[in-house]
């Protein structure tokens, strides 16, 4: 029922998880985002962003990978479905075509 | 790590997590935040990481990660309530002796909570219909001893108080003062009545206190001479149905007469007032200037009321702080003892009058009865409440399979928590249904009793109405809370199997309330036996006086002229021994008198302590047969001018005479009275018994007294009154001859214990009686519990009593703590109650122990009952079938 909108948080939470591949989890997705953002999400706001990601059904989630540094927890591991990747390209394309038809004048003023 | 596995993330943020969060999420969550952490340690240290730790669990507080609700599935929770109403009707009709004790037992709380709650939210309710109702106080004075400590209470003030109060401090709105003429007759045309008090008040009294206008209006009402208001009762009295504005009433007091203009008619004074006065009379006919009561700047002659309406919303206690310095202002020193050491004022809310009546005030009941018949009325129904509690649980053998179906059938804990108090409310319903009518009949009963008019109409009386919503829920929560969360814990396959849970019969938590059922019916018990005791204590103890066979009438002014005459025609019936005129008779209040000196080789002494009065003639010592223990009675009547005083022995001794013979020729003045002491006699309690005896004095001059004492024989009494009646209607023509014999005044002065006496023991009873059945019920529920037991001791050779023996054991050691706890609360109340008396017993060994046991017989009793019926039975009938 939920909207298809993606947000802007949300779109970096999904292209990190793109850019990962199958080390996407928790807390890899968090310290890859504050590597390449400069911006320190809080591990709360990620998870709440994911949740809202897979209902959505951009990503999907299988849980493994247990380690030491965890207490021997699971990790839950997101990868993108094809209605994410779909997602992620037309929202590149639109950004594209918007960003083309800037005149280049009003680069100039800047 | 390299820091070592000692460093974890804290515990509790832990269990916080795991508390808020959804299964689903937990883990993977809790290793996402605990990765971070062993990452954060090592760059940060150990306490950075903890804060940032707990910081992320609050954080993780998002609608994604928060238990959802556990079953999405919506119940249709109007058929379970019907479930649930259906099977409470059910189980109630099968086990018919248990629900017949519950209900009984919870009917009866009911009721004596509701009898209860009526009667002390009447007596709360005194004196709040004024619109200024919390701004009004009473003046109270309070004189003090020589160390500083107050010595007495007066509900009455000097005229200056009023007048200054008013005038020096911006915080009193107004005064009033009241001034009472006592017993005036008042005519009008033929009709003519004795009244007991006709009052001088000033007009602010309706800037103060708001009165309803019949006739006439509170503008410029009593500000003209000689005009009076009256009330609506008064008023109908005098005219009939007649308008009364305009009327002249004739006020005749000791052969005086003066008329009063009626200006207006009050609706009577409420029920719910603590004064009830008739008549209203305007201050300026006494305060004309040259009349000699006109006391304006006369700091003593405390005879006059005065109330205060302070400005809203400022604190008496400003005011009060101030009153020490204001009698140092005003007055002179008394005695080179600065005033503010030797008295003071201070200021009583209006509305608190009627429960605190301060000693002579006119306060009928008491602030003490009032709590105390608040927690016997709670207690009752708590009483009531852990009947419910015990019996539901302990028959809690039958629902087993109930419950542990409803369990298997998906009902989680909350459906049988709400199952069972569901129940309970049931029955409080029920219990309020049978209890408001049990309340009912009983009222009248009540309202005979108390003199009040109380009524349980709830459209009436909004707070009632909430508080029977409140009673049901109540009684319903609280009877259900335990039952309910005992069925609720019952573990299914133990419920289905039927065999014994751990939750046996013998829970700790069934046993604190059987011990708090029994501490409280001891201690119940206890004070019947105190309250009985101490009542008896003061009808037989000596007062100091002969009481019996004494009647009291008031004499007449015509009469008093001819006393020797109306002495000796008394006297010629041979049925009255003696008679003596005196001004006040005991069991009334002494006269207070204004200062008195004795003089010690010349040098004055002011009397420094109250050393009240009466006036007596020459056979009053022996009428009521008071002892001398030295000097000689008053022979005949003395002249005026010098008297001869009679001290009491405490009045010796406070005067600081060594012995009563040394007394004897001492010179004293007092009020307006010079003389010599020629007589002491032995204490007496001239007042109550409540207080200690104190120091007085008795003169006789020749001025009018009130009261006629009459000795009689006690044959023939009824002629001996007619014979008494004749002779006042003679001189009174107009009169009523209205007698009263001593012993019932004096039996009258303890009537609130009496009372108190009386409902206590009704009270305690009830208590006894629903602990009795709660009690009855358990032992019997146990007693078929062990029915194979006790088969099997039969068989094999137990008697009847070493059954019985057995079956008493277990509650003895119950028994024995409750004894052991109510002891100390018992006597910490009781003394309390009983310090109010200056002569009252001990609560000694031998009373505890009576209660004690009397407790213990009635649980054997009721304990035996049961017990007896399981000994007794054919062990064959229990154990034929397995």
């Amino acid at each position: 029922m939920k909207g298809t909108y993606l947000g802007e948080f949300e779109e970096i939470v999904l292209l990190t998880i793109g850019v990962l591949q199958d080390e996407a989890y928790g807390v890899a997705i968090k310290l890859e985002i504050e590597a390449r953002t400069k911006r320190t999400p809080s591990i709360g706001a990620l998870h709440s962003a994911l949740s809202r990601l897979e209902d959505k059904g951009f990503i999907e989630s299988h849980e493994g990978g247990a380690t030491q540094s965890r207490g021997g927890r699971r990790k839950r591991f997101y990868n993108i479905t094809a209605a994410g990747k779909r997602t992620l390209i037309k929202a590149n394309e639109l950004r594209n075509e918007l960003f083309d038809l800037i005149p280049n004048l009003s680069f100039k003023g800047l | 790590m390299k820091k070592g596995k000692s460093l974890y993330p804290p515990r509790w943020a832990n269990r916080l997590l795991k508390w808020f969060c959804s299964e689903e999420h937990a883990e993977i969550l809790q290793g996402d935040l605990e990765e971070l952490y062993q990452f954060r340690l090592e760059k940060h240290g150990k306490w950075r990481s903890k804060l940032h730790y707990i910081k992320d669990v609050f954080d993780m507080m998002r609608p994604f990660a928060l238990k959802k609700k556990r079953s999405k599935v919506k119940n249709n929770s109007i058929a379970m309530y019907k479930n649930y109403f259906k099977i409470s009707f059910r189980n109630m009709l099968r086990h018919k002796v248990f629900s017949g004790i519950n209900i009984a037992g919870l009917s009866i709380g009911v009721a004596c909570f509701l009898v209860i709650f009526s009667y002390v939210h009447d007596e709360l309710s005194y004196d709040r219909y004024h619109e200024h109702a919390n701004d009004i106080y009473r003046v109270v004075s309070e004189n003090m001893n020589q160390d500083g400590e107050v010595a007495r209470v007066f509900t009455y003030t000097s005229p200056m108080h009023g007048k200054v109060l008013r005038e020096d401090y911006a915080q009193v709105v107004t005064s009033v003062r009241f001034n009472q003429w006592n017993f005036p007759i008042i005519k009008y045309g033929e009709k003519q009545f004795n009244e007991s008090f006709f009052n001088f008040v000033e007009p602010t009294i309706f800037d103060v206190f708001s009165f309803k206008f019949i006739e006439g209006t509170p503008e410029n009402a009593l500000t003209e001479p000689l005009t009076v208001i009256l009330t609506e009762s008064t008023a109908k009295k005098y005219f009939e149905d007649t308008p009364a504005f305009g009327k002249v009433i004739q006020y005749v007091e000791g052969g005086e007469s003066r008329d009063f203009k009626v200006i207006g008619v009050i609706e009577d004074f409420p029920e719910h007032s603590h004064m009830s006065y008739n008549f209203l009379a305007s201050w300026n006919t006494v305060d004309d200037g040259t009349n000699p009561r006109a006391f304006d700047d006369y700091y003593g002659n405390y005879n006059y009321a005065t109330y205060i309406r302070i400005e809203r919303n400022s604190r008496i206690d400003d005011l009060t702080a101030q009153m020490p310095a204001m009698l140092d202002k005003y007055i002179d020193d008394i005695e080179s003892f600065t005033p503010s050491t030797k008295l003071n004022l201070r200021f009583q809310k209006l509305t608190d009058i009627h429960l605190n009546a301060t000693a002579g005030a006119g306060g009928t009941s008491n602030v003490y009865y009032v709590n105390l018949f608040a927690v016997i009325g709670i207690l009752v129904l708590v009483i009531a409440c852990i009947n419910y509690m015990n019996l539901a649980t302990a028959k809690y053998s039958s629902r087993l399979k109930e419950i542990g179906v409803r369990k298997v059938m998906g009902a989680g804990k909350r459906n049988i928590t709400y199952q069972f108090l569901t129940e309970s409310t049931f029955y409080a319903l029920i219990a309020l249904i049978l209890g408001y009518g049990i309340a009912l009949l009983t009222l009248p009963s009540v309202n005979g009793f108390s003199g009040k008019n109380l009524s349980l109409n709830p459209l009436e009386n909004g707070v009632l109405l909430v508080s029977i919503v409140g009673l049901v829920l109540f009684v319903g929560l609280v009877a259900g809370s335990y039952p309910a969360v005992f069925m609720s814990r019952l573990n299914v396959v133990n419920a289905l199997k039927g065999g014994k849970s751990k939750l046996g019969s013998k829970s700790l938590f069934r046993t604190v309330l059987v011990v708090f059922q029994f501490a409280v019916t001891t201690a119940l018990i206890t004070s019947v036996v105190v309250v009985e005791r101490q009542i008896n204590f003061l009808h037989t103890k000596d007062p100091g006086f002969d009481r019996e066979l004494l009647v009291n009438y008031p004499l007449t002014p015509k009469m008093y002229e001819q006393l020797d005459v109306v002495k000796n025609e008394l006297l010629s019936n041979p049925n009255i021994i003696a008679a003596a005129a005196s001004t006040r008779i005991p069991t009334t209040r002494l006269g207070d008198a204004g200062g008195a000196k004795t003089f010690h080789e010349g040098a004055g002494k002011v009397v420094d302590f109250r050393l009240p009065f009466i006036r007596i003639d020459e056979d009053f010592l022996s009428v009521y047969d008071i002892e001398l223990i030295a000097g000689e009675g008053f022979a005949e009547p003395l002249s005026d001018s010098t008297q001869r005083f009679i001290l009491n022995a405490t009045a010796v001794k406070q005067l600081g005479w060594q012995s009563p013979e040394e007394a004897i020729g001492q010179k004293i003045e007092y009020a307006w009275f010079i003389g010599f002491v020629t007589g002491v006699v032995q204490d007496f309690n001239f007042e109550s018994m409540h207080a200690a005896i104190q120091p007085m004095i008795m003169m006789n001059d020749s001025r009018f007294k009130r009261q006629i004492s009459i000795k009689i024989s006690g044959s023939n009494t009824p002629a001996t009154i007619n014979f008494m009646e004749e002779q006042f209607k003679r001189y009174n023509p107009d009169r009523d001859f209205s007698p009263a014999f001593l012993d019932e005044l004096f039996g009258a002065q303890y009537q609130g214990e009496q009372k108190l006496s009386q409902i206590s023991k009704l009270f305690s009873l009830i208590a006894i009686v629903i602990a009795c059945m709660g009690l009855l019920g358990l032992v019997s529920y146990t007693m078929e519990q062990r029915s194979k037991e006790l088969s099997v001791r039969k068989v094999l050779g137990a008697s009847v009593n070493s059954i019985l023996f057995m079956v008493n054991k277990g509650y003895a050691g119950m028994i024995f703590i409750a004894f052991l706890i109510s002891i100390p609360v018992a006597f910490y109340f009781l003394n309390d109650w009983l310090e109010s008396f200056a002569y009252h017993i001990n609560i000694g060994v031998g009373l505890i122990a009576f209660s004690g046991l009397l407790a213990l017989v009635i649980a054997v009793i009721t304990i035996c009952t049961q017990a007896l019926r399981a000994a007794l039975s054919n062990p064959i009938d229990s154990l034929r079938s397995e």
